[in-house]
């Protein structure tokens, strides 16, 4: 009987030492699989903030400049296809927009002047080949109302104030840091906002605008004449997403006066479907290839898209790689794309790159336009 | 429950929590559009985007296009949530010194931070 009792102790004895000893086992082995797995979210962590901030994109090499000579052949095709694009200038895509040598950076509101200073001066430390910096100041739309108001568009009457009116924007824009202005607008008709266009018909319109041009760039600030072939700023139908819009030649005539007088330096175009006396073919403006090749042939200027962030034109398009191939494939020099995801802005880069590649987008035509960018930067390009 | 078998289960329970963070991470790295709360809500908001520009002399409807884009590139806006007189709240951007003010519903004002982000709006 007690052998029996014994037996059963020591029975019970070694089962909760196996038990003890096999929980003690597991937890060492859980706390084991905790590190490992802790070691792999914070690398996955890590990774995921620095492809975010755009930290994972390569750094490309440095460019062939000798003074003020840049040698074309010495920017491989990304720094080519990173110097058409014009992109938000957040600081907090400050080195991600350095490492893809992107072309501009335009910039929205701020307080303060001393910000937009210190924000270019940060941009264009150390940039061989510097940013243009470019702002939408249009007299009664501007990103500077916190601390500064200019006269607006509607109110000028005359060449003198016109012209007034772009030497003195053209000197406080110069002042910041700013290179363009995406003004004027030499849209007939401003149904929305009633103040970004100049008063009068087609020729008025033309010889302010012009008288504007002359005053801005006399600060060696760029301007844009914008919205060509015309009518982007009619009411629209709040359902759709693109409209379209018969274009009659009043909205061209002001295009046709400054492309034989004083050319801008640049002008933009729209995303509206054209018809009429302009056409773009059922496509947007911006990537209809017979109204952008007239345009490279009567302007020596730069030609800039709209923001192809507008969400219009997005969805136009089946996909957004399809509207990227579309604005690259117009001839267009310059691509606004204020999307703050820097990977996206890469996306789109290697996207023109592999259609270059393939034969898809001809590279003497991503030449031509880099050409034209780094003259406009003050640069011989050879 | 011995103390060993207590801190066993708290080390799962990491583990496992770990395991769902770290999934997470990689279909974000992959590019993984992954679903919102806020994106779910918007989906099943029945009311239409509405956005008016208000000036001194008018107020007019703005298509939701042009609207987003504006707002954005006048980025100095600054939301105040507000009440219209039928009760509804709406989202006001004024700008300081401007003649111009958008007022956007709370679906137009989502729609717009969906799609395009506001990165200036403070």
């Amino acid at each position: 009987m007690s052998s029996r009792i014994t037996k059963r102790n020591r029975k019970r004895t070694a089962s909760k030492q196996y038990y003890l000893f096999g929980s003690i086992k597991s937890y060492r082995f859980q706390k084991r699989i905790f590190i490992v797995l802790f070691i792999i979210a914070a690398i996955l962590g890590t990774l995921t903030i620095a492809q975010a901030r755009g930290l994972l994109i390569p750094k490309q090499p440095l460019p062939a400049i000798d003074g003020n000579v840049v040698y074309l052949d010495s920017l491989n095709l990304e720094q080519k296809i990173g110097q058409m694009i014009i992109t938000h200038g957040g600081l907090h895509n400050l080195e991600p927009w350095k490492r893809m040598n992107i072309g501009g950076i335009h910039l929205f509101a701020m307080a303060g002047p001393d910000l937009f200073k210190e924000t270019i001066n940060t941009f264009q430390k150390d940039m061989q080949i510097p940013f243009f910096v470019t702002a939408d100041l249009e007299g009664c739309l501007s990103p500077f109302t916190y601390f500064r108001n200019f006269t607006f568009t509607n109110k000028i009457h005359d060449e003198g104030e016109a012209f007034e009116k772009g030497r003195i924007e053209g000197e406080f824009l110069s002042n910041l840091g700013f290179s363009i202005n995406f003004a004027p607008v030499v849209d007939l008709d401003d149904q929305i906002w009633g103040c970004r266009s100049f008063p009068g018909d087609e020729k008025q319109i033309a010889e302010l605008a012009e008288a504007y041009i002359l005053g801005l760039q006399s600060k060696s600030v760029l301007a844009t004449a914008k919205h060509y072939p015309g009518k982007a700023l009619v009411i629209k139908d709040p359902h759709k997403d693109l409209v379209s819009a018969s274009i009659v030649n009043d909205d061209l005539y002001p295009y046709e006066y400054l492309a034989e007088n004083n050319q801008p330096g640049a002008v933009m175009v729209t995303h509206v479907i054209a018809f009429g006396e302009a056409d773009s073919g059922n496509v947007p403006s911006v990537a209809a290839v017979p109204l952008l090749e007239e345009l490279q042939d009567n302007f020596e200027s730069l030609i800039i898209t709209d923001d192809t962030m507008m969400l219009g034109l997005r969805k136009f398009y089946p996909t957004v790689d399809e509207m990227y191939l579309a604005v690259f494939k117009a001839e267009n020099d310059m691509v606004i794309n204020f999307d703050e995801d820097p990977n996206e802005i890469y996306r789109m880069i290697q996207i023109i790159k592999k259609a270059v590649e393939s034969g898809e987008i001809l590279e003497e035509r991503i030449d031509n336009s880099v050409r034209k960018i780094l003259t406009a930067k003050k640069f011989e390009v050879r | 429950m011995s103390q060993e078998e207590t801190k066993k289960k708290v080390v799962v329970l990491l583990n496992f929590s770990l395991v769902l963070v770290s999934s997470l991470l990689l279909l974000n790295l992959f590019g993984a559009n992954l679903p919102s709360i806020g994106n779910a809500l918007y989906s099943f908001d029945p009311a239409q985007n509405l956005c008016l520009i208000e000036s001194s002399e008018r107020l007019q409807s703005l298509d939701i296009i042009n609207c987003c884009d504006m707002v954005r590139r006048q980025s100095i806006c600054i939301p105040h949530i507000k009440m219209t007189a039928w009760g509804e709240s709406h989202v006001e951007c004024s700008i300081p010194n401007s003649l111009f003010s958008y007022h956007l519903n709370n679906k137009a004002f989502y729609f717009c931070q969906e799609e395009i982000g506001f990165p200036g709006i403070r």
